[in-house]
C-alpha cells in the first residue's frame, strides 16, 4: 500500500505544476482578454505585395 | 463588384456601407458617401491595407455627419502624457486608448496593423471586448499626439476624457477572480480524488489506518486555500450585510461553508472519517464560476459613470493673446477660454463672443440647437456649434450645474428594498433547514441516540444548503443576461432583472427615445415653389455640411447640375449663393429679417430667393421605425405613458396609441420625477425609458431606468438597463422573455428542491453517507446548469430573439 503514497505524491506534484502554470499564465495576462485571440487567429498571413 | 453597385438605386459606400446620397464620390471604381470615407480608403490603399475590406463587408465607420475638428495640443503636455503612457522603456512608450468605434473583426485587423502605416509605431494590440488598443511607439519617431491623430484619420477616434486619465484598477480585480476560480477548481478536483476511496468503503478502504489519515489530512490541507482565499468574498460580503442587519445571498452560502468545514474537521480529527470537504470546495467553485459567468458579459459598458467621463480633459485657455492648452482641473473662475466648433463646454461659463449656437442634447436629450448671445450663461456639457467662441469661466468644473445635477441623483435607490425574490426564498429555505435539522437532532436526543442526532443535525444543514437554489438563479440570470445583450439590451445585474419582471407601467420619453436623433423628416411650409427654384435651393443646400442643410438637401433630393457662384457661409446664420439670376439665401428666421419666433419648436430653415421669403423647411425628428406597433404591443401587458419635455405638437399622432390621459407634455425633469413618484405611490411598478441626463432623476426614481442609446459610446446617464435603439422594437419580446425567466427559474428550483428532499430523507435519519452527498451534489449542479442553459435558449427562440 505504500505505493499509494508514492502515487498520490506524484499525482499531486503533477496537479500542482499545472496550477503553477495556470497562475503564471494568468499573471502574464493570458486571461485578460478571452475574446480577441479567437478572432485574431482567423486572419490570414498576407504575402508582402510591395517589397519596399 | 463595381458592376453591381453602378445601379443608382442601391449605391452603398464602399467604406461604411451607408447608402450613398445624391452626391456620391467615385474613386478607384468605388463609391463613397463622403470625402471622409474616401480619405480613409486612400490611406489604407496607400499602405496596402485593403484586406480590411475583404474581412467583413463595409467595415468602416461613416465619416460623414459630425466631423469634429480635433485639437490635440494638450497631448503635448507632460502631465497629460504621463497619465496616458503607462510604461516607458527608453524611447519606447506604451499607451492605451479607448476606441469606441471599434466594432468588428476588420477593425481588429486594421488596428493591429497600425505599424504598417507609420514607422514610429512598433506594435498595436487590441482588446475587443473592452474596446481598447495598446500602442507601443517610438517617441523619437512619432509623438503621442501624432498617434492619436493617426488613429483618428483611419476612423477610430480615441476617447480622451478625464476618466481615461484616471488610475486603472479593474485589471487586477479581474485577475484575482480568475485566480480564485482556478485555485478553488484545483482544490475541489483533488479533494474529490482523495475522497474517492471513502465514497465506496465508508472509511475502511485501507487496512492500514495511517493511509486513511494521510488522505484525510491532505484533503484538509487542500481545503484551506479554498476557505481562506477563494471563499473570502463570501465571508466579507456576509459580514458586511449582517453588520447592517440585512441578509443577502452570501449569508446562507457562508453558513454552509462554515458548517461543512467545522463538521469535516470534527469528523477527520475525532472519527477519522472524510467529512464534506469535497462538497464545501465544490460549492465555492461552482458559485464563483456562476458569478464570473454572470459578470463577464460587458466590460466596456459601465452603468455607473462618472460625470468626468463626458467632459473634456483639457481646454484652450486664452492668456496674453496666446492659446494655451491646460487641464480642466487647473481652471479658475474668471479665466478666458476658447471653444471650437463641436467641442464640449467643460464648465459653466459666460459667453464673450457676440453670438453662438449650442447643442444641449448632451444634457437634456432634446436635440435642439439653442442660440446664445453675449453675456449669457452656458452650462457645462453643451456642444459648441458655431465657429471659434470665447467664454469666461464662471464656475469651477466640480461645481457646474451638470455636475450638481449628476450628484443629486447618486443616492442609493434600493436601501429599503432588502430582500428580492431569490433571496427571500433562500432566506426562508435556510430557516426551514435550520428548523428541520434541529428537530431531527432533538428527536434523536430524546431516544438517547446522541451520536446520530449530532450527525443528523450537521448533515441536514450541509446537504440542504440553499446553494443549489442560489446556483439556479446565478446561472439562469447569467444565461439570460448573455442572450439579452446579444439583442442589444444590457441589463446591469440580476437584481434589475427581477425588478423588470414586476413592471406594470412603462413611461416613455419622446425625443431621442421614440424619435430618432439621426433621422429626420422635413416639410416645406410656404408658397408653391417652381421646379427651377427647387433645383437652385437643392444645389445651394448641397454645398454645406451643416446638419440642417444636409436634411434640406436630402429632402429636395434632386441633384442638379446647377452651378452656384458666390457661395457664402454665414456662421450660425445660414448660407447664400447665386444661381443664374437667382440670389438665394437659406438660413434662420432672424437672418431673413423676420421677427424671431420664440415658440418655434422644430428646427427650421427659411428660404429666400431674390429677396422674397418663400417659406421654411421644418425639420422634425422622425419616429423610429416600428415604434407605434411596438407601443401597441407593449400596451397589451402594461400601462404606457408619455412624459415629454417637448410641446404637445405630436399629441394627435400619439393619442391613438397612448390615450388622451396618458400623455404628458412640457414636463420639466422635476415634474417627471414627481409624476413617477405619484404612480409608485399608487402601487405601480414603473419602468422609465429615456435618453438624456434630464431623465437621470426619473431613472433613479423609477424601479427600472432604461437608457435608449444610438451607439454605445453615446452619452448616457446612470441607469439600470442600456437598450440599443435598434433593439427598442423588440421591447415587448424582451419583456416577455424576462418574465419567462421565472418559469426557467421555477423549474430549476423544483429540481434542486427534489434533490434536497432526497438528501434530507437520508440526513434526518442520520444515515447520510459521504457517497450519497458526493453523488447528489454534482448531479444537482449539473442538471441545474443544464436546465437553465437550455430553457433560456428555448424561450429566446420562442420570442424570436437572437441567441
Amino acid at each position: 500500500m505504500s505505493a499509494m503514497i508514492l502515487l498520490i505524491a506524484f499525482s499531486l506534484t503533477v496537479a500542482v505544476s499545472f496550477l503553477i502554470a495556470f497562475i503564471v499564465s494568468t499573471r502574464k495576462g493570458q486571461y485578460d482578454d478571452m475574446h480577441t485571440p479567437s478572432i485574431r487567429i482567423l486572419f490570414d498571413d498576407e504575402q508582402p505585395q510591395n517589397p519596399s | 463588384m463595381s458592376g453591381n453597385t453602378d445601379k443608382q438605386t442601391s449605391l452603398q459606400c464602399y467604406h461604411c456601407g451607408d447608402s450613398c446620397q445624391a452626391d456620391t464620390i467615385a474613386f478607384d471604381d468605388k463609391h463613397f458617401c463622403c470625402a471622409g470615407c474616401k480619405s480613409v480608403y486612400e490611406i489604407l490603399s496607400a499602405n496596402q491595407l485593403c484586406n480590411y475590406y475583404s474581412l467583413t463587408e463595409h467595415p468602416g465607420i461613416s465619416q460623414s455627419g459630425d466631423q469634429v475638428p480635433a485639437y490635440y495640443d494638450f497631448l503635448d503636455k507632460k502631465e497629460v502624457q504621463d497619465s496616458l503612457i503607462h510604461f516607458r522603456e527608453g524611447t519606447h512608450c506604451h499607451a492605451e486608448f479607448v476606441l469606441p468605434h471599434m466594432h468588428c473583426s476588420s477593425c481588429i485587423w486594421l488596428l493591429e496593423n497600425l505599424h504598417r502605416m507609420h514607422e514610429g509605431v512598433i506594435s498595436a494590440r487590441v482588446r475587443f471586448l473592452e474596446k481598447t488598443i495598446q500602442v507601443v511607439f517610438d517617441a523619437e519617431k512619432i509623438s503621442l499626439k501624432a498617434v492619436v491623430i493617426l488613429l483618428k484619420k483611419i476612423g477610430y477616434e480615441p476617447q480622451l476624457n478625464a476618466e481615461s486619465l484616471g488610475p486603472k484598477t479593474e485589471k487586477k480585480l479581474f485577475r484575482s477572480e480568475i485566480y480564485k476560480i482556478g485555485i478553488a477548481g484545483f482544490c475541489f478536483g483533488n479533494i474529490m480524488m482523495l475522497s474517492l476511496p471513502d465514497y465506496f468503503s465508508d472509511g475502511n478502504f485501507f487496512n492500514e489506518k495511517y493511509l486513511n489519515h494521510v488522505f484525510n489530512y491532505l484533503s484538509l490541507a487542500l481545503s484551506l486555500p479554498v476557505l481562506i482565499y477563494s471563499a473570502r468574498e463570501f465571508f466579507v460580503s456576509s459580514i458586511q450585510n449582517l453588520k447592517q442587519r440585512q441578509i443577502n445571498i452570501d449569508v446562507p452560502i457562508t453558513l454552509a461553508i462554515v458548517v461543512a468545514f467545522v463538521t469535516s474537521v470534527y469528523l477527520i480529527v475525532f472519527e477519522s472519517r472524510m467529512g464534506y470537504l469535497d462538497s464545501m470546495s465544490g460549492i465555492v467553485f461552482f458559485m464563483l464560476l456562476g458569478r464570473f459567468f454572470q459578470n463577464r458579459s460587458y466590460k466596456y459598458l459601465t452603468f455607473k459613470r462618472n460625470i468626468a467621463s463626458y467632459l473634456p480633459i483639457a481646454v484652450n485657455k486664452w492668456v496674453d493673446g496666446k492659446e494655451e492648452s491646460i487641464p480642466v482641473t487647473d481652471l479658475e473662475i474668471g479665466d478666458d477660454i476658447r471653444v471650437r466648433q463641436q467641442e464640449i463646454v467643460a464648465t459653466d461659463s459666460i459667453l464673450l463672443s457676440e453670438q453662438a449656437w449650442f447643442d444641449y442634447s448632451f444634457v437634456t436629450g432634446e436635440s435642439h440647437w439653442v442660440e446664445k448671445h453675449r453675456n449669457e450663461l452656458i452650462y457645462a456639457g453643451a456642444i459648441q456649434k458655431s465657429g471659434l467662441t470665447e467664454m469666461r469661466i464662471s464656475k469651477k468644473p466640480n461645481q457646474s450645474y451638470v455636475t450638481q445635477l449628476w450628484n443629486s441623483q447618486q443616492q442609493d435607490k434600493f436601501k429599503n428594498n432588502t430582500l428580492f425574490t431569490t433571496e427571500w426564498i433562500s432566506f426562508w429555505f435556510s430557516v426551514a433547514v435550520l428548523l428541520i435539522g434541529t428537530a431531527a437532532c432533538i428527536f434523536w436526543m430524546f431516544r438517547g441516540e446522541y451520536q446520530i442526532g449530532l450527525t443528523a443535525l450537521m448533515t441536514v444543514w450541509i446537504i440542504a444548503c440553499p446553494c443549489a437554489l442560489l446556483l439556479c438563479s446565478t446561472f439562469t440570470y447569467g444565461n439570460m443576461l448573455t442572450i439579452l445583450s446579444a439583442n442589444g439590451c444590457f441589463v446591469k445585474n440580476a437584481a434589475v432583472m427581477e425588478r423588470m419582471r414586476n413592471i406594470d407601467t412603462m413611461v416613455f420619453d419622446k425625443t431621442g427615445t421614440l424619435t430618432s436623433t439621426s433621422e429626420s423628416s422635413v416639410d416645406f411650409i410656404g408658397r408653391t415653389v417652381k421646379g427651377y427654384e427647387w433645383e437652385a435651393l437643392g444645389a445651394l443646400a448641397n454645398l454645406s455640411i451643416h446638419p440642417l442643410s444636409c436634411a434640406v438637401s436630402q429632402f429636395i433630393g434632386r441633384v442638379s447640375k446647377t452651378e452656384i457662384i458666390d457661395f457664402v457661409y454665414h456662421e450660425g446664420q445660414g448660407i447664400a449663393g447665386t444661381c443664374g439670376n437667382l440670389r438665394i439665401r437659406l438660413g434662420s428666421q432672424q437672418w431673413m429679417g423676420l421677427k424671431r419666433n420664440i415658440t418655434q419648436e422644430h428646427a427650421s430653415v427659411f428660404a429666400e430667393i431674390n429677396g422674397e421669403v418663400l417659406g421654411y423647411f421644418e425639420i422634425r425628428n422622425q419616429y423610429r421605425s416600428g415604434i407605434l406597433d411596438m407601443l401597441s404591443e407593449v400596451k397589451k401587458q402594461h400601462d404606457i405613458y408619455l412624459l415629454s419635455g417637448d410641446a404637445d405638437a405630436e399629441r394627435k399622432n400619439l393619442m391613438p396609441v397612448f390615450g388622451e390621459s396618458h400623455l404628458f407634455f412640457n414636463q420639466l425633469p422635476e415634474q417627471k420625477t414627481n409624476q413617477i413618484e405619484a404612480w409608485q405611490s399608487s402601487r405601480k411598478t414603473v419602468m422609465m425609458l429615456g435618453d438624456g441626463l434630464n431623465d437621470a432623476n426619473a431613472f433613479s426614481k423609477s424601479d427600472v431606468g432604461v437608457a435608449v442609446i444610438e451607439n454605445q459610446h453615446h452619452f448616457l446617464p446612470p441607469c439600470d438597463v442600456i437598450l440599443e435603439a435598434k433593439g427598442l422594437k423588440n421591447l415587448p419580446a424582451l419583456m416577455k422573455y424576462v418574465r419567462q425567466g421565472r418559469t426557467t427559474l421555477l423549474l430549476a428550483f423544483t429540481f434542486s428542491v427534489m434533490y434536497n428532499l432526497v438528501g434530507l430523507y437520508f440526513a434526518v435519519q442520520g444515515m447520510l453517507t459521504p457517497v450519497v452527498a458526493a453523488i447528489l451534489m454534482p448531479i444537482s449542479t449539473v442538471s441545474i446548469v443544464g436546465i437553465s442553459f437550455f430553457m433560456s435558449r428555448y424561450f429566446a427562440k420562442q420570442q424570436n430573439l437572437q441567441i
